[in-house]
Protein backbone atom coordinates (compact mmCIF):
# COMPACT_ATOMS: atom_id res chain seq x y z
CA UNK A 1 0.00 0.00 0.00
CA UNK A 2 2.82 2.27 1.04
CA UNK A 3 5.37 1.27 -0.90
CA UNK A 4 6.75 4.82 -0.80
CA UNK A 5 7.38 4.67 3.15
CA UNK A 6 8.53 1.16 2.30
CA UNK A 7 11.27 2.91 0.51
CA UNK A 8 12.15 5.55 3.32
CA UNK A 9 12.49 2.61 5.85
CA UNK A 10 14.65 0.64 3.32
CA UNK A 11 16.41 3.83 3.20
CA UNK A 12 16.98 4.51 6.62
CA UNK A 13 17.67 1.25 8.04
CA UNK A 14 20.49 1.55 5.45
CA UNK A 15 21.63 4.60 6.10
CA UNK A 16 21.39 3.98 9.76
CA UNK A 17 23.49 0.98 8.90
CA UNK A 18 26.37 3.37 7.28
CA UNK A 19 26.28 5.65 9.62
CA UNK A 20 27.19 3.16 12.43
CA UNK A 21 29.95 2.10 10.48
CA UNK A 22 31.03 5.38 9.93
CA UNK A 23 30.94 6.54 13.42
CA UNK A 24 33.00 3.62 14.55
CA UNK A 25 35.59 4.00 12.45
CA UNK A 26 36.71 7.85 12.31
CA UNK A 27 38.04 9.56 14.84
CA UNK A 28 35.72 12.29 16.11
CA UNK A 29 37.32 15.77 15.38
CA UNK A 30 35.80 15.83 12.22
CA UNK A 31 36.24 18.99 10.84
CA UNK A 32 32.84 19.66 9.23
CA UNK A 33 33.64 19.35 5.55
CA UNK A 34 34.20 15.89 6.09
CA UNK A 35 31.41 14.98 8.64
CA UNK A 36 29.47 16.35 5.39
CA UNK A 37 31.37 14.27 3.05
CA UNK A 38 30.74 11.24 5.28
CA UNK A 39 26.94 12.02 5.79
CA UNK A 40 26.52 12.36 2.47
CA UNK A 41 28.52 9.07 1.25
CA UNK A 42 27.04 7.07 3.93
CA UNK A 43 23.17 8.26 2.74
CA UNK A 44 24.13 8.01 -0.92
CA UNK A 45 25.31 4.44 -0.63
CA UNK A 46 22.49 3.58 1.37
CA UNK A 47 20.33 5.27 -0.99
CA UNK A 48 22.03 2.89 -3.51
CA UNK A 49 21.64 -0.50 -1.19
CA UNK A 50 18.16 0.37 -0.72
CA UNK A 51 17.84 0.17 -4.38
CA UNK A 52 19.82 -3.03 -4.09
CA UNK A 53 21.56 -2.73 -7.12
CA UNK A 54 19.06 -3.63 -9.93
CA UNK A 55 19.39 -0.24 -11.36
CA UNK A 56 22.45 1.27 -13.73
CA UNK A 57 22.06 4.18 -11.34
CA UNK A 58 22.78 2.58 -7.99
CA UNK A 59 25.39 0.87 -9.07
CA UNK A 60 26.90 3.52 -10.67
CA UNK A 61 26.09 5.76 -7.73
CA UNK A 62 28.21 3.25 -5.40
CA UNK A 63 31.44 2.63 -7.96
CA UNK A 64 31.55 6.62 -8.59
CA UNK A 65 31.72 6.83 -4.58
CA UNK A 66 34.33 4.05 -4.42
CA UNK A 67 36.40 6.00 -7.05
CA UNK A 68 35.81 9.62 -4.98
CA UNK A 69 37.16 8.21 -1.72
CA UNK A 70 39.46 5.71 -2.42
CA UNK A 71 41.59 6.83 0.16
CA UNK A 72 39.27 6.57 3.15
CA UNK A 73 38.92 3.68 4.79
CA UNK A 74 35.59 4.19 6.38
CA UNK A 75 34.34 4.20 2.53
CA UNK A 76 36.07 1.26 1.62
CA UNK A 77 34.63 -0.49 4.44
CA UNK A 78 30.87 0.70 3.61
CA UNK A 79 31.36 0.17 0.00
CA UNK A 80 33.01 -3.76 0.45
CA UNK A 81 29.77 -4.56 1.99
CA UNK A 82 27.60 -2.97 -0.38
CA UNK A 83 29.34 -4.16 -2.93
CA UNK A 84 29.29 -7.39 -1.65
CA UNK A 85 25.44 -7.09 -1.68
CA UNK A 86 25.23 -5.90 -4.87
CA UNK A 87 27.34 -9.04 -5.97
CA UNK A 88 30.32 -6.85 -7.97
CA UNK A 89 27.90 -6.02 -10.29
CA UNK A 90 29.37 -2.63 -9.95
CA UNK A 91 30.24 -0.41 -13.75
CA UNK A 92 33.48 1.27 -13.70
CA UNK A 93 32.18 4.97 -14.59
CA UNK A 94 34.36 6.58 -17.77
CA UNK A 95 33.38 9.80 -18.41
CA UNK A 96 33.27 10.58 -21.94
CA UNK A 97 33.93 13.82 -23.67
CA UNK A 98 31.10 16.00 -23.36
CA UNK A 99 30.41 16.56 -27.30
CA UNK A 100 27.80 19.70 -27.77
CA UNK A 101 24.46 17.91 -28.99
CA UNK A 102 22.68 19.56 -32.18
CA UNK A 103 19.22 20.04 -30.65
CA UNK A 104 17.86 21.16 -28.04
CA UNK A 105 16.31 17.83 -27.12
CA UNK A 106 19.87 16.10 -27.83
CA UNK A 107 21.38 18.60 -25.88
CA UNK A 108 19.04 17.91 -22.66
CA UNK A 109 19.68 14.33 -22.61
CA UNK A 110 22.69 14.75 -22.67
CA UNK A 111 23.00 16.97 -19.49
CA UNK A 112 20.20 14.24 -17.98
CA UNK A 113 22.64 11.49 -18.91
CA UNK A 114 25.32 13.53 -16.87
CA UNK A 115 22.97 14.23 -13.77
CA UNK A 116 22.04 10.26 -13.47
CA UNK A 117 24.76 8.33 -12.01
CA UNK A 118 25.35 6.00 -14.59
CA UNK A 119 23.38 7.52 -17.56
CA UNK A 120 26.11 8.27 -19.39
CA UNK A 121 26.84 4.38 -19.62
CA UNK A 122 22.89 3.95 -20.95
CA UNK A 123 22.62 4.33 -24.62
CA UNK A 124 18.82 4.01 -25.46
CA UNK A 125 17.07 6.59 -24.14
CA UNK A 126 14.00 5.00 -23.08
CA UNK A 127 16.30 3.16 -20.38
CA UNK A 128 17.79 6.38 -19.13
CA UNK A 129 14.09 8.04 -18.82
CA UNK A 130 13.64 4.58 -16.91
CA UNK A 131 16.32 4.89 -14.47
CA UNK A 132 15.88 8.41 -14.30
CA UNK A 133 12.41 7.88 -12.90
CA UNK A 134 13.39 6.20 -10.45
CA UNK A 135 16.54 8.05 -9.28
CA UNK A 136 13.66 10.72 -8.47
CA UNK A 137 11.73 8.64 -6.70
CA UNK A 138 14.85 7.15 -4.50
CA UNK A 139 16.36 11.08 -4.22
CA UNK A 140 13.09 12.42 -3.19
CA UNK A 141 12.83 9.69 -0.41
CA UNK A 142 16.59 10.15 1.01
CA UNK A 143 15.54 14.15 1.03
CA UNK A 144 12.46 13.35 2.97
CA UNK A 145 13.76 10.74 5.37
CA UNK A 146 16.94 13.32 6.19
CA UNK A 147 14.89 16.28 6.61
CA UNK A 148 11.89 14.19 8.67
CA UNK A 149 15.39 13.33 10.78
CA UNK A 150 17.12 16.84 11.17
CA UNK A 151 13.62 18.13 12.04
CA UNK A 152 13.47 15.75 15.06
CA UNK A 153 16.87 16.85 15.56
CA UNK A 154 16.36 20.48 15.92
CA UNK A 155 13.36 19.98 18.09
CA UNK A 156 15.56 17.59 20.80
CA UNK A 157 19.06 18.12 20.04
CA UNK A 158 20.64 21.66 20.39
CA UNK A 159 21.53 19.16 23.08
CA UNK A 160 23.66 17.37 21.23
CA UNK A 161 25.28 20.40 20.06
CA UNK A 162 27.10 20.90 23.55
CA UNK A 163 27.45 17.65 24.33
CA UNK A 164 29.93 17.28 21.17
CA UNK B 1 10.98 25.81 21.75
CA UNK B 2 13.91 27.17 20.13
CA UNK B 3 12.05 28.18 17.15
CA UNK B 4 13.37 27.87 13.69
CA UNK B 5 15.81 25.43 12.36
CA UNK B 6 16.51 25.26 8.58
CA UNK B 7 13.89 22.79 7.97
CA UNK B 8 11.13 24.27 10.58
CA UNK B 9 9.58 27.50 9.37
CA UNK B 10 8.31 29.55 12.03
CA UNK B 11 4.95 29.07 11.24
CA UNK B 12 4.95 25.38 12.03
CA UNK B 13 4.78 24.35 15.36
CA UNK B 14 5.38 20.74 15.35
CA UNK B 15 7.79 19.20 13.02
CA UNK B 16 6.30 17.02 10.06
CA UNK B 17 7.45 13.82 11.81
CA UNK B 18 6.21 11.35 9.21
CA UNK B 19 6.58 13.24 5.86
CA UNK B 20 2.74 14.23 4.79
CA UNK B 21 3.44 13.52 1.49
CA UNK B 22 3.16 9.89 1.93
CA UNK B 23 0.04 10.45 3.00
CA UNK B 24 -1.17 11.96 0.05
CA UNK B 25 0.35 9.63 -2.25
CA UNK B 26 -0.65 6.32 -0.86
CA UNK B 27 -4.38 6.52 -3.23
CA UNK B 28 -2.46 7.46 -6.12
CA UNK B 29 0.26 4.67 -6.06
CA UNK B 30 -2.18 2.28 -4.75
CA UNK B 31 -4.64 2.77 -7.50
CA UNK B 32 -1.31 2.19 -9.70
CA UNK B 33 -0.26 -0.99 -8.05
CA UNK B 34 -3.38 -2.34 -8.15
CA UNK B 35 -3.18 -2.63 -11.82
CA UNK B 36 -1.07 -5.69 -12.50
CA UNK B 37 1.89 -4.99 -15.00
CA UNK B 38 1.63 -4.98 -18.17
CA UNK B 39 4.34 -6.82 -20.23
CA UNK B 40 6.03 -4.47 -21.92
CA UNK B 41 5.47 -4.68 -25.49
CA UNK B 42 1.90 -4.12 -24.82
CA UNK B 43 0.34 -1.86 -26.69
CA UNK B 44 -3.37 -1.74 -27.62
CA UNK B 45 -5.06 0.32 -30.61
CA UNK B 46 -7.89 1.37 -28.01
CA UNK B 47 -6.94 4.59 -26.25
CA UNK B 48 -6.30 3.72 -22.47
CA UNK B 49 -9.15 5.17 -19.95
CA UNK B 50 -9.50 8.50 -18.89
CA UNK B 51 -7.28 8.51 -15.86
CA UNK B 52 -8.81 8.68 -12.33
CA UNK B 53 -6.83 11.97 -11.47
CA UNK B 54 -8.72 12.33 -8.27
CA UNK B 55 -6.19 10.85 -6.50
CA UNK B 56 -3.85 12.90 -8.16
CA UNK B 57 -5.56 16.09 -7.90
CA UNK B 58 -6.61 15.39 -4.21
CA UNK B 59 -3.45 16.78 -3.21
CA UNK B 60 -3.67 19.30 -0.35
CA UNK B 61 -1.86 21.76 1.77
CA UNK B 62 0.72 19.32 3.61
CA UNK B 63 2.82 19.16 1.03
CA UNK B 64 3.49 22.97 0.57
CA UNK B 65 4.30 23.49 3.92
CA UNK B 66 7.14 20.32 3.66
CA UNK B 67 8.14 22.33 0.69
CA UNK B 68 8.14 25.31 2.00
CA UNK B 69 10.75 24.34 4.31
CA UNK B 70 13.34 23.47 1.45
CA UNK B 71 15.54 25.98 2.06
CA UNK B 72 18.20 25.23 -0.73
CA UNK B 73 17.07 26.56 -4.25
CA UNK B 74 19.15 25.33 -7.13
CA UNK B 75 20.11 27.85 -9.54
CA UNK B 76 18.86 27.02 -12.85
CA UNK B 77 20.10 27.97 -16.33
CA UNK B 78 18.37 30.46 -18.59
CA UNK B 79 15.11 29.80 -18.04
CA UNK B 80 13.25 31.61 -15.20
CA UNK B 81 13.30 30.51 -11.87
CA UNK B 82 9.71 31.10 -11.46
CA UNK B 83 8.71 27.83 -12.69
CA UNK B 84 11.01 26.27 -10.31
CA UNK B 85 9.19 27.94 -7.60
CA UNK B 86 5.92 27.45 -8.77
CA UNK B 87 6.41 23.86 -9.12
CA UNK B 88 7.86 23.69 -5.75
CA UNK B 89 5.27 25.21 -3.65
CA UNK B 90 2.00 24.38 -5.00
CA UNK B 91 2.35 21.53 -6.38
CA UNK B 92 2.26 18.06 -4.43
CA UNK B 93 4.38 15.38 -5.87
CA UNK B 94 2.58 11.87 -7.07
CA UNK B 95 5.29 9.73 -6.54
CA UNK B 96 5.00 6.29 -8.08
CA UNK B 97 7.73 3.65 -7.41
CA UNK B 98 9.30 1.36 -9.53
CA UNK B 99 8.98 -1.25 -6.84
CA UNK B 100 6.22 -3.44 -7.51
CA UNK B 101 4.13 -5.22 -4.90
CA UNK B 102 6.75 -7.74 -4.98
CA UNK B 103 9.51 -5.94 -5.57
CA UNK B 104 11.10 -8.21 -7.72
CA UNK B 105 10.10 -7.29 -10.82
CA UNK B 106 12.13 -3.86 -10.77
CA UNK B 107 12.44 -2.71 -14.00
CA UNK B 108 10.13 -4.90 -15.52
CA UNK B 109 7.25 -3.15 -13.42
CA UNK B 110 8.87 0.04 -13.64
CA UNK B 111 8.30 0.17 -16.87
CA UNK B 112 4.94 -1.05 -16.52
CA UNK B 113 4.05 1.04 -13.61
CA UNK B 114 4.98 4.19 -15.53
CA UNK B 115 2.51 2.60 -18.55
CA UNK B 116 -0.18 2.69 -16.05
CA UNK B 117 -0.23 6.49 -15.22
CA UNK B 118 -3.73 6.80 -14.97
CA UNK B 119 -4.40 4.11 -13.02
CA UNK B 120 -6.07 2.40 -15.59
CA UNK B 121 -8.06 -1.10 -14.63
CA UNK B 122 -8.10 -3.48 -17.32
CA UNK B 123 -4.26 -4.18 -17.83
CA UNK B 124 -3.83 -7.27 -20.46
CA UNK B 125 -2.08 -9.75 -18.95
CA UNK B 126 -1.19 -11.80 -22.16
CA UNK B 127 0.77 -10.32 -24.79
CA UNK B 128 -0.87 -9.48 -27.32
CA UNK B 129 0.10 -9.37 -30.87
CA UNK B 130 0.90 -5.75 -31.79
CA UNK B 131 -1.43 -4.79 -34.96
CA UNK B 132 -0.61 -2.05 -37.58
CA UNK B 133 -2.90 0.82 -37.43
CA UNK B 134 -4.47 1.86 -40.78
CA UNK B 135 -2.43 3.69 -43.02
CA UNK B 136 1.49 2.96 -41.00
CA UNK B 137 3.51 0.04 -42.40
CA UNK B 138 3.64 -3.40 -41.08
CA UNK B 139 7.37 -3.41 -41.73
CA UNK B 140 8.89 -4.55 -38.55
CA UNK B 141 11.41 -1.60 -38.44
CA UNK B 142 8.92 0.45 -38.09
CA UNK B 143 6.99 -1.13 -35.83
CA UNK B 144 9.44 -1.33 -33.46
CA UNK B 145 10.55 1.94 -33.60
CA UNK B 146 6.79 2.98 -33.42
CA UNK B 147 6.75 1.00 -30.15
CA UNK B 148 9.76 2.31 -28.85
CA UNK B 149 8.68 5.88 -29.42
CA UNK B 150 5.44 5.01 -27.70
CA UNK B 151 7.21 3.51 -25.00
CA UNK B 152 9.29 6.81 -24.30
CA UNK B 153 6.30 8.90 -24.78
CA UNK B 154 4.60 6.82 -21.88
CA UNK B 155 7.27 6.75 -19.55
CA UNK B 156 7.94 10.70 -20.11
CA UNK B 157 4.16 10.99 -19.27
CA UNK B 158 4.79 8.82 -15.93
CA UNK B 159 7.92 11.69 -15.53
CA UNK B 160 5.87 14.12 -16.08
CA UNK B 161 3.69 13.35 -12.84
CA UNK B 162 6.46 12.90 -10.78
CA UNK B 163 8.19 16.39 -11.57
CA UNK B 164 6.69 19.60 -10.08
CA UNK B 165 5.28 21.21 -13.14
CA UNK B 166 5.46 18.89 -15.13
CA UNK B 167 2.75 20.20 -17.50
CA UNK B 168 4.94 21.21 -20.59
CA UNK B 169 4.30 19.27 -23.76
CA UNK B 170 6.94 20.11 -24.89
CA UNK B 171 9.78 17.69 -25.08
CA UNK B 172 12.43 19.80 -24.26
CA UNK B 173 11.16 21.86 -21.69
CA UNK B 174 9.80 18.35 -19.86
CA UNK B 175 13.41 17.44 -20.40
CA UNK B 176 14.09 20.71 -18.61
CA UNK B 177 12.12 20.58 -15.97
CA UNK B 178 13.48 16.80 -14.91
CA UNK B 179 17.00 17.79 -15.32
CA UNK B 180 16.09 21.00 -12.38
CA UNK B 181 14.44 18.57 -10.39
CA UNK B 182 17.52 16.44 -10.20
CA UNK B 183 19.82 18.88 -9.62
CA UNK B 184 17.60 20.83 -7.07
CA UNK B 185 16.90 17.15 -5.23
CA UNK B 186 20.48 16.48 -5.26
CA UNK B 187 21.31 19.83 -3.56
CA UNK B 188 18.64 19.39 -1.37
CA UNK B 189 21.08 16.33 -0.18
CA UNK B 190 23.94 18.22 0.00
CA UNK B 191 22.43 20.49 2.18
CA UNK B 192 20.55 18.16 4.02
CA UNK B 193 23.84 16.03 4.91
CA UNK B 194 25.47 19.16 6.01
CA UNK B 195 22.73 20.84 8.28
CA UNK B 196 22.81 17.86 10.06
CA UNK B 197 23.46 18.86 13.83
CA UNK B 198 25.03 21.53 12.13
CA UNK B 199 26.49 24.52 12.98
CA UNK B 200 26.72 27.89 10.85
CA UNK B 201 30.27 26.93 10.58
CA UNK B 202 29.66 23.53 8.81
CA UNK B 203 27.28 25.73 6.25
CA UNK B 204 29.79 28.61 5.80
CA UNK B 205 32.46 25.80 4.19
CA UNK B 206 29.18 24.67 2.16
CA UNK B 207 28.76 27.53 0.86
CA UNK B 208 32.82 28.33 -0.12
CA UNK B 209 32.67 25.25 -1.41
CA UNK B 210 29.56 25.52 -3.51
CA UNK B 211 29.79 29.28 -4.58
CA UNK B 212 32.01 28.17 -7.42
CA UNK B 213 29.50 25.29 -8.62
CA UNK B 214 26.48 27.74 -7.99
CA UNK B 215 27.81 30.40 -10.27
CA UNK B 216 28.21 27.96 -13.44
CA UNK B 217 25.33 28.88 -14.97
CA UNK B 218 25.04 32.86 -14.26
CA UNK B 219 25.97 34.62 -17.07
CA UNK B 220 28.28 37.31 -17.10
CA UNK B 221 31.40 36.55 -15.32
CA UNK B 222 31.92 39.84 -14.08
CA UNK B 223 29.14 39.08 -11.65
CA UNK B 224 30.23 36.07 -11.07
CA UNK B 225 33.37 37.29 -8.94
CA UNK B 226 31.62 39.46 -7.08
CA UNK B 227 28.96 36.99 -5.88
CA UNK B 228 31.87 34.16 -5.39
CA UNK B 229 33.85 36.82 -3.46
CA UNK B 230 30.57 37.75 -1.12
CA UNK B 231 29.88 34.42 -0.80
CA UNK B 232 33.09 33.43 0.47
CA UNK B 233 32.46 36.53 2.87
CA UNK B 234 29.65 36.07 4.18
CA UNK B 235 30.95 31.84 4.93
CA UNK B 236 33.78 34.01 6.92
CA UNK B 237 31.90 35.34 8.88
CA UNK B 238 29.23 33.55 9.46
CA UNK B 239 31.22 30.84 11.16
CA UNK B 240 32.11 33.62 13.60
CA UNK B 241 29.35 35.22 14.39
CA UNK B 242 26.04 35.60 12.80
CA UNK B 243 25.66 39.37 13.76
CA UNK B 244 28.90 40.24 11.71
CA UNK B 245 27.56 38.20 8.68
CA UNK B 246 24.51 40.28 8.90
CA UNK B 247 26.08 43.68 9.27
CA UNK B 248 27.83 42.37 6.22
CA UNK B 249 24.91 41.74 3.98
CA UNK B 250 23.33 45.02 5.11
CA UNK B 251 26.44 46.79 4.34
CA UNK B 252 26.28 45.38 0.86
CA UNK B 253 22.64 46.23 0.79
CA UNK B 254 21.90 43.01 1.15
CA UNK B 255 19.40 40.95 3.38
CA UNK B 256 18.48 37.80 5.40
CA UNK B 257 15.46 35.98 4.89
CA UNK B 258 13.96 32.44 4.96
CA UNK B 259 13.59 30.71 1.46
CA UNK B 260 10.02 30.37 1.56
CA UNK B 261 9.25 34.11 2.45
CA UNK B 262 11.82 34.97 -0.41
CA UNK B 263 9.95 33.03 -2.97
CA UNK B 264 6.73 33.97 -1.69
CA UNK B 265 7.85 37.81 -2.19
CA UNK B 266 9.49 36.89 -5.92
CA UNK B 267 6.75 35.18 -7.29
CA UNK B 268 4.10 37.51 -5.84
CA UNK B 269 5.90 40.90 -7.02
CA UNK B 270 7.97 40.33 -9.44
CA UNK B 271 6.97 39.50 -13.06
CA UNK B 272 8.72 36.67 -15.18
CA UNK B 273 12.35 37.57 -14.89
CA UNK B 274 13.66 39.56 -12.28
CA UNK B 275 16.79 39.46 -10.66
CA UNK B 276 16.47 37.46 -7.60
CA UNK B 277 17.59 38.96 -4.38
CA UNK B 278 20.97 37.03 -3.13
CA UNK B 279 19.22 35.43 0.12
CA UNK B 280 20.46 33.48 2.86
CA UNK B 281 17.68 31.80 4.45
CA UNK B 282 17.99 32.17 8.45
CA UNK B 283 15.37 30.54 10.58
CA UNK B 284 17.69 31.85 13.40
CA UNK B 285 19.19 29.26 14.93
CA UNK B 286 21.93 27.00 14.17
CA UNK B 287 20.76 25.79 11.45
CA UNK B 288 21.54 27.36 8.36
CA UNK B 289 21.57 27.10 5.09
CA UNK B 290 22.62 29.17 2.14
CA UNK B 291 20.89 29.71 -1.81
CA UNK B 292 22.34 31.90 -4.16
CA UNK B 293 20.20 32.81 -6.75
CA UNK B 294 21.33 33.86 -9.52
CA UNK B 295 18.98 34.59 -12.68
CA UNK B 296 20.51 34.18 -16.51
CA UNK B 297 19.46 37.42 -17.81
CA UNK B 298 21.75 39.57 -14.91
CA UNK B 299 22.66 41.20 -11.91
CA UNK B 300 22.37 38.36 -9.04
CA UNK B 301 22.61 40.72 -6.08
CA UNK B 302 20.03 43.11 -5.82
CA UNK B 303 18.76 43.93 -2.61
CA UNK B 304 14.95 45.18 -2.50
CA UNK B 305 14.47 45.41 1.16
CA UNK B 306 15.66 46.04 4.44
CA UNK B 307 16.24 43.56 6.72
CA UNK B 308 13.48 41.89 8.03
CA UNK B 309 13.05 40.23 11.17
CA UNK B 310 16.85 38.68 12.18
CA UNK B 311 17.12 38.47 15.33
CA UNK B 312 20.51 36.67 16.27
CA UNK B 313 19.98 33.24 18.00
Amino acid sequence: MSTYNMVKQEFIKKWITTLHMLDCSVEHPLNVTERKNAIKLSSDIAMAAARSGSTVWSRALISRSGNKTANKPVARRILKKARNRLKNRCLTLRRNGNFTAKSGVRKRTELLKSLVPGGELIKNKDYLIRETLDYIVYLRAQVDVMRTVAAVDSVTGNLTNDNK
Amino acid sequence: MNSSSLLTPSSSSSPHLQSPATFDHDDFLHHIFSSTPWPSSVLDEAPPPTPDCTAVLGFHHHDIDSRNQITMIPLSHNHPNDALFNGFSTRSLPFHLPQGSGGQTQSQSQATASTTTGGTTAPTQTKPKVRARRGQATDPHSIAERLRRERIAERMKSLQELVPNGNKTDKASMLDEIIDYVKFLQLQVKVLSMSRLGGAASVSSQISEDAGGSHENTSSSGENQTAKMTEHQVAKLMEEDMGSAMQYLQGKGLCLMPISLATTISTATCPSRNPFVKDTGVPLSPNLSTTTIANGSGSSLVTVKDAPTVSKP
